[in-house]
């Protein structure tokens, strides 16, 4: 896996934004730059995430599949899985 | 020497086919309707205006706007107009181009997303103005294209205030 590249960065950046995300005392160039750093850190950890999930699952997903438990969780921590579900 | 104010609404507005900003009410007790222009384009949005007293000098555009959800950061709004006399000018008005836009650069108060704020435009690029003119004012966002545009999410509109001077 390698990190996202910047037009996917952005398109990410847009959809914080456009769903009302973005609350906080920064600027799009901030945010955007979490969101890369924020990506880069998936990128450097995702074996380590994959190597933490419980072997039945890991074996029989997709990537895809990883990813987006990883992500419903996420958004569950952040009250938000109501926002896309 | 008076000073003609003319109230804009965002009801009143119309649009290209691309890069509209989105229509939006507001309001718990009363409703605010609103043009929400996005942080990451350069939405625009265009208004007939009515100049029937307008004399001379620049006219100034007062445009009130909200934050949707940023409490910091700056925006970039700019304003252009297209002017056509009518029994004078040979301009086929479908092809009509708008004078150089003007630009205002303002920032967020702080303290609360929603809190109003007043930005102010000097028309100076008056496309030979004349009174009783076929007027057309543009309204952009330079979300996209100006790198000091920071504020995150939504720029929403309320109401904007054209004024003239009749002497």
């Amino acid at each position: 896996m390698a990190a996202l590249p910047q037009a996917e960065l952005a398109k990410i950046w847009r959809v914080f934004m456009r769903r009302k995300h973005a609350t906080g005392a920064y600027t799009k160039a901030q945010l955007l730059a979490a969101i890369t750093a924020g990506d880069a850190w998936l990128d450097a950890n995702a074996a380590a995430f994959v190597a933490a999930l419980p072997a039945g699952f890991r074996t029989n997903s997709s990537q895809s599949e990883k990813a987006t438990l990883l992500a419903l969780v996420a958004l569950q921590r952040a009250g938000k899985l109501d926002d896309v579900s | 020497m008076a000073t003609v104010p003319g109230p804009i609404y965002a009801g009143e507005a119309d649009f290209l086919p691309t890069l509209m900003p989105q229509l939006v009410k507001l309001g718990t007790n009363y409703p605010d309707l609103g043009l929400a222009f996005d942080a990451a384009n350069d939405e625009q949005a265009f208004w007939d205006l009515d100049v029937e007293k307008y004399a001379s000098g620049n006219p100034t555009l007062e445009i009130e706007w909200v934050a949707d959800t940023a409490i910091t950061g700056d925006v970039v709004l700019e304003a252009a107009i297209a002017c056509i006399t009518p029994e004078a000018d040979t301009q086929d008005i479908t092809t009509k181009a708008l004078a150089t836009a003007q630009s205002v650069t303002d920032s967020h108060l702080g303290t609360t997303a929603r809190r109003l704020h007043r930005a102010t435009i000097t028309i100076t690029n008056l496309d030979s103005l004349a009174p009783g003119d076929k007027l057309k004012l543009r309204v952009r966002r330079l979300g996209n294209s100006s790198g000091s545009d920071t504020m995150v999410g939504d720029l929403i509109i309320v109401k904007m205030v054209f004024k003239y001077s009749d002497t």
